[in-house]
């Protein structure tokens, strides 16, 4: 039934034709990369914030949850081998409700992308660069997403992939150097919640950070084997979750909650506090920014792409290239919106907590109107026969 | 139409890159840094301090001094130069205004360099600043400045804290570096545990655990390493002296033991042998008993026997098992002491309360703030103390 | 005649003047290619021997070769007569001087003149007996026209004429003069083999084929260039290369079209992918032990007559740190090596960058005592350190370029003095700081480890954007222009061959030869990008080899005096789990 689907759909579309290339291995290091954004300096406060010592069990849950999307995206892309989640969404959702949502969709990942530059150009300003203007930092971070996403996207997934070890390496090499100064009295309680809403919160601000996962959508149709897309999908969710959680008991371990409230970006703090004595280099918190560097590009990058390709097909462009630029200059001007810090994780943790029911809503949405298609045509065959 | 949204997107990357190379906002050349290497606090005794911020600028008034590296003195290698010997390496420049930022400010205006604290590696406060008007105020300027390393020294000064810095031992050519060694080996030794400034800075946030730091006196070109500052939320209430240390890195849990201490000889009153940790574990256990808090203490001590002033003495298991109660009894006696003084000062250095935290989330619940956990430590806790010491070497042969 | 000449002469002028001719096809060319490479003036004799025919009178074939090259100095026309069954035949041989092997022509005269006469040679006609049976020489050719002849002269080759036939028979007696196949100079290594390609092409195919004798092993051949002519010949291992990479190869070459072709890198430029890329997408060697081992693994070589580098494609990155020597020598040596290589490389990149961003804008990261020495060693420095580290580059890059354009006797000198000298008189003078000179010397050295030449250029002319970058951002530009590098590496295909396989997309058997260098008998496939037949290279079984190693001179305590089939049989057994 499905592959009656398929067909049809590829007499529909001209580009459904795909080449495919890309294995499960690429599809869950890239997954795993785009997942790791800029989020990772800041989320130990907001989550901290919201729960206090059960930061590290929301963050569990949170990537449970989101796992739970993976697989519903995984599902969806082996139902639809031929098709983008753009073509197959239009198909589920009809072209006019499809538009929208995708504009919709388009719209959010712009403004992800705008505050995640946005957010790690405040880091680089604060921490590295002090005098020299955010608009700057802002715009060469831009223009390294903006040129890699003109990319086909092959070229995306290779780079995602290639830069998986420099996202999680530094990482771990920083809860390795710091693990002596941990103290897991500062982990306990485990779970000890005195306001369910504030857990719900929390759990939707950490999943918000794993919204690049969409970006799947688009990898899967280019896959050799896209049936096998939810072993990928699996593997580079949990990897980029228990990134998150190592790094949130390693930060909660060695500050406590008291300090991280304290702290803007306590992982970065955290490599403050990390030390080689018998290196020639005495301070590793530089060296973390510029590694850290290739794990917003990513980020940023995912988040650009997914905005590209949801406006090219929105648009009905064949290539999402052109649209790169013509964005370019909105993204930028977004990204300088916010007024100051304070104001900017005010716009994350709302962008992020509203949002979340867009990105993880419509992969729900679809599997559910697929399946209820599914069913109205068994029963139209059975009344057939 | 793609040849010409190429093009002027090129245009527009080279335009962009071109307005980029105009401007290297942050390039500063090493040797035109004001590279401040380390600071002393003190307070403002005669004249009222100047403000430079603006006349809204609040507070008790601190006179900083910065020591500061002038490039050149210090010769490259390991060979000094022939000439200059005599020559300060450093240069140390005082300023006063009533906030620390604003004295910062005034010793940037007598200094032609820009100020850079990423080499800092000491931060010296004067006693008196401590006991009085406290810490709080005073190090959320280093707090904010993103140049400030977390691994770096904040020392209590027993009186002048310039004085502290002016100290020039001979063993090294820049005072501070010799500073931090001193610091950097009482820890490896195991005299004072490893407080760096990030690490008070986490204990000052946290409520169930009260900061410490070292205490230091400065004298000519001396500099003695007296102990430890007690603190009770950011105001200094006493001091440790260095045998009073040792039950606070004993009940801590410390690995890393230092101190040594003697005890009578056994059926020899005249005569002792001293004793030195090598290794300790401490574990710390807690109930509740009818909504007390009720601690068991447990301290296991690994150490060697470093002298026997009496040659009757044939060490022999036997002697080495008395040894091992003895010492053990010594040191609980140390310890009971520290923990009755901690009491009558209502302060909980050991970090008790953490553990309340971790474990009693409801009955934390009631406490919440650092003074309340104060007063339940000072009244309400209950520490019962277990000491195990194991004599493990002793030096020479037993017979 | 004369007249007739000059006339065809501007007709000729007229055409090249005309723009590019648009149906120049692939006959176009091979016509074209008649024109003589020797020829120091304008005359074309193409046109002239495209419209005429050999007639059955020996003097006018001759006349027709005499007034087309006869302005050539080099051009010797030999008239003979020999006797062939009693008949007189008059014969013309043809050869241009030099170019040709005087001693091959001699014997060929001397066959001709001497030996028919005392043989009694049978045939259908004259021409036949003395192609057939007459010329005692392996390479001969029937030339039918004199476009054809002509053709055959130029390249060196003789042509002998005979009266009363409107054919000729081409003699192969080509002799340019070539140097003897010498050591290698860019890359050198210490265990492999020294021999290095030289100018010849048909030299270096049988250096090729030297070293592999598989009747797979595919020599093609193509001529480009309509001036030069110049042959090219690509060469493969069928069943093992991908046929569409043959055919691509194949496809590029032909597209080729210029009226000359210097040499291999001059080719490069036109079959390369990107070419406004600074890395090189083709391969280019020097040693044939790297060209076998490339055709081996699936690639094609192409060479270039004149030219002693031979390119292979598709290419990628590990070529950069890769040399043939790293398969001659134990695994663990050869990885670590490697490892050397790779790190040098990354030296030669970033150090310098790394070192302007240190020193301007994060001193914090320096250990305190360090920073103070640092300062003091710039005190009186009067340039900025990107400044100061970027002329030292800069001097540095003359330097090496000077070293290679001076004779070898005083280029050694010249670096020693240039090293020693500047270095020291500058920091003396207090125009740079001792350090900064420790940095460029460090990163000069890290470039030389690279054993690929062109490769090596690439990383060097990087670094220097890679310093401005790290002038205006600090670390933080560094990686920047990093990652910016990096993504163009990703994006990169050679043959649609991703630039950065077999790392990515990864595969096992790739990751065994590219970071490390596995023990040879793990690396059981071809690379698994060149999508090759055969993949399986190593048939025998890691299991197999290693039980089959017995240990024949075990010292044997027990029962020495006895016969020592006995005392083996234990070790047998124990051989055999």
């Amino acid at each position: 039934m499905t592959d009656q689907r398929n067909n049809s759909s590829q007499s529909m579309k001209q580009e459904s034709e795909k080449p495919k290339e890309a294995s499960v291995i690429q599809l869950a290091m890239s997954i795993g990369t785009a997942i790791i954004g800029v989020g990772l300096l800041a989320f130990p406060r907001i989550t901290v914030n919201y729960v206090m010592t059960a930061a590290p069990a929301a963050t569990a849950m949170a990537v449970l949850f989101v796992l739970g999307i993976g697989i519903l995206v995984a599902y969806l892309g082996s139902q639809y081998p031929q098709l983008t989640m753009f073509e197959y969404g239009d198909q589920l959702l009809g072209k006019w409700v499809g538009c929208i949502i995708h504009a919709l969709l388009s719209f959010y990942y712009l403004e992800l992308a705008a505050l995640a530059t946005r957010e790690f150009g405040e880091v680089v300003v604060t921490s590295v660069l002090q005098r020299t203007p955010v608009e700057v930092t802002v715009l060469t971070m831009l223009i390294l997403a903006a040129i890699a996403s003109r990319n086909n996207v092959f070229v995306v997934i290779r780079i995602l992939t290639y830069y998986m070890p420099w996202v999680y390496f530094p990482v771990i090499v920083i809860v390795l150097l710091t693990l002596k100064g941990g103290n897991e009295l500062n982990l306990q309680p485990w779970f000890h919640i005195t306001h369910p809403m504030s857990l719900l919160k929390a759990v939707l601000t950490i999943s918000a950070l794993f919204q690049n996962i969409l970006i799947a959508g688009m990898f899967i149709p280019y896959m050799i084997h896209p049936e096998r897309a939810w072993k990928g999908i699996l593997i580079g969710v949990g990897g980029a979750g228990s990134l998150y959680v190592i790094l949130m008991l390693a930060t909660l371990g060695v500050f406590g909650t008291e300090e991280i409230k304290h702290i803007l970006w306590p992982t970065l703090d955290l490599a403050k506090t990390a030390s080689l004595p018998v290196f020639f280099i005495e301070r590793l918190d530089p060296i973390f920014v510029a590694v850290w560097v290739t794990a917003v590009f990513t980020g940023i990058l995912s988040s650009y792409y997914c905005s590209i390709r949801g406006m090219a097909h929105v648009f009905q462009l064949y290539d999402h290239r052109s649209m790169s630029i013509f964005i370019f200059p909105v993204i930028f001007v977004m990204s300088l919106l916010p007024k100051n810090i304070a104001n900017l994780y005010t716009i994350v943790e709302i962008v992020g907590q509203f949002g979340i029911i867009l990105t993880m809503g419509y992969p729900v949405l679809l599997v559910l109107i697929h399946l209820l298609k599914k069913v109205l045509k068994k029963k139209k065959v059975l009344r057939h026969a | 139409m793609r040849k010409w949204i190429r093009s002027s997107a090129l245009i527009a990357v080279l335009v962009g890159g071109a307005s980029l190379l105009t401007g290297c906002w942050d390039r500063l050349e090493i040797e035109e840094r004001g590279t401040i290497l380390g600071i002393a606090i003190d307070p403002v005794n005669d004249e009222p301090p100047k403000n430079i911020t603006g006349p809204h600028a609040r507070g008790v008034g601190y006179r900083i001094s910065a020591q500061i590296a002038i490039p050149g003195r210090i010769p490259l290698g390991p060979t000094a130069g022939g000439g200059g010997k005599t020559e300060q390496p450093v240069w140390i420049l005082s300023a006063t205004g009533k906030t620390v930022d604003d004295a910062m400010e005034r010793l940037q205006e007598d200094l032609a360099d820009r100020i850079f604290i990423g080499q800092m590696r000491i931060i010296i406060v004067n006693e008196q600043i401590a006991r009085t008007t406290g810490m709080l105020a005073l190090q959320d300027y280093f707090r904010r400045n993103a140049e400030t390393r977390r691994l770096i020294w904040m020392i209590i000064s027993h009186g002048d804290a310039k004085q502290v810095l002016q100290a020039s031992p001979k063993l090294e050519r820049v005072p501070t570096l010799y500073l931090v060694g001193t610091m950097e080996h009482a820890v490896t030794l195991g005299k004072i545990p490893n407080v760096f400034l990030g690490n008070y800075w986490s204990t000052l946030s946290s409520f169930g655990r009260e900061p410490i730091l070292p205490f230091i006196t400065g004298e000519d070109n001396r500099i003695y390493l007296d102990g430890l500052a007690l603190f009770h939320g950011d105001k200094m209430v006493g001091t440790l002296n260095t045998l009073q240390v040792a039950p606070y890195m004993e009940l801590t849990n410390q690995k890393q033991a230092g101190y040594g201490y003697s005890v009578p000889l056994p059926d020899e009153p005249n005569q002792s042998a001293t004793l030195k940790g090598t290794i300790r574990h401490t574990i710390i256990k807690l109930k509740m008993k009818q909504n007390k808090p009720f601690f068991d203490i447990y301290v296991i001590i690994n150490g060697n026997v470093h002298e026997l002033t009496s040659s009757r003495h044939q060490l022999s298991s036997t002697l080495m098992e008395k040894l091992s109660i003895e010492s053990a009894q010594f040191l609980q006696d140390g310890q009971v002491k520290f923990i009755k003084r901690m009491k009558r000062l209502g302060i909980d250095p050991i970090g008790l309360g953490e553990y309340v935290r971790a474990q009693y989330p409801v009955y934390w619940s009631h406490i919440e703030t650092r003074n309340r956990w104060d007063q339940v430590f000072a009244k309400d806790a209950t520490i019962r103390l277990h000491n195990t010491f194991n004599v493990v070497r002793s030096g020479l042969a037993p017979h | 005649m004369f007249l007739r000449m000059k006339y065809k002469k501007r007709a000729q002028q007229k055409k090249t003047l005309a723009p590019q001719n648009h149906d120049e096809n692939l006959v176009n060319r091979q016509e074209n290619r008649i024109k003589n490479e020797k020829s120091g003036d304008s005359q074309k004799p193409s046109e002239f021997f495209l419209h005429s025919v050999f007639t059955k009178e020996l003097e006018p074939n001759l006349a027709l070769f005499e007034n087309a090259l006869g302005s050539n100095m080099d051009l010797l026309i030999r008239r003979f007569t020999i006797e062939l069954n009693d008949d007189l035949i008059s014969c013309g041989l043809v050869h241009l001087d030099g170019s040709s092997s005087k001693t091959d022509i001699n014997d060929i005269l001397a066959a001709l003149m001497f030996t028919i006469d005392q043989s009694q040679q049978r045939g259908t006609s004259a021409f036949r007996v003395i192609y057939s049976q007459c010329i005692p020489y392996a390479d001969v050719a029937i030339k039918n026209s004199p476009r054809e002849a002509a053709d055959w002269i130029i390249a060196g080759n003789s042509i002998l004429f005979l009266d009363g036939y409107e054919r000729v028979i081409g003699l192969s007696t080509q002799a340019f003069k070539e140097r003897a196949v010498e050591q290698s100079q860019t890359e050198q290594v210490i265990q492999g083999s020294r021999e290095a390609f030289i100018e010849s092409i048909g030299t270096n195919v049988s250096l090729i084929r030297k070293r592999m004798r598989s009747t797979d092993l595919k020599v093609h051949k193509i001529q480009i260039g309509e001036e030069t002519a110049t042959n090219v010949a690509f060469c493969y291992l069928e069943g093992i290369a991908n046929e569409a990479l043959v055919n691509e190869v194949k496809k590029r070459l032909e597209v080729v079209k210029t009226d000359s072709l210097y040499g291999s890198g001059y080719l490069e430029q036109f079959i390369e992918d990107s070419p406004f890329s600074p890395f090189p997408q083709v391969q280019n060697t020097e040693r044939p032990d790297k060209a076998v081992a490339s055709i081996l693994e699936g690639r094609v070589a192409i060479l270039v007559d004149g030219s002693p580098f031979c390119l292979i494609v598709p290419a990628v990155f590990s070529q950069f740190y890769q040399t043939t020597e790293d398969y001659d020598t134990r695994f663990l040596m050869a990885s670590l090596i490697r490892a050397i290589r790779l790190i040098s490389l990354l030296f030669a990149l970033i150090f310098p960058s790394v070192y302007v961003s240190l020193i301007e804008y994060n001193p914090e990261m320096i250990p305190t005592k360090f920073a103070v020495a640092v300062a003091g060693g710039r005190a009186g420095v009067p340039f900025p350190a990107i400044v100061e580290i970027f002329g030292l580059e800069i001097i540095m890059e003359i330097l090496r370029e000077a070293t290679i354009r001076l004779p070898q006797q005083i280029g050694g000198a010249l670096s020693i003095v240039g090293v020693l000298v500047i270095g020291e008189a500058a920091v003396n003078a207090g125009f740079v700081s001792p350090i900064t000179v420790v940095v460029v010397s460090l990163t000069t050295i890290g470039s030389f480890a690279t054993p690929a030449y062109n490769a090596a250029i690439a990383l060097r002319m990087l670094r220097f954007p890679l310093m401005i970058i790290s002038g205006i951002f600090g670390l933080y530009g560094v990686m920047v222009g990093i990652i910016l590098i990096t993504n163009h590496l990703i994006k990169l295909e050679s043959f649609g061959v991703p630039y950065l396989s077999p790392l990515l997309p990864g595969n096992k058997f790739g990751f065994f030869d590219s970071i490390i260098r596995a023990p040879v008998w793990m690396m059981s496939k071809r690379p698994e990008q060149l999508q090759t037949g055969k993949a399986t290279r190593i048939k025998v079984n890691q299991e197999t080899l290693k039980n089959q190693k017995g240990r024949p001179l075990a010292p044997q305590y027990q029962n020495i005096s006895e016969n020592s089939s006995t005392s083996s049989t234990p070790n047998d057994e124990s051989n055999q789990p």
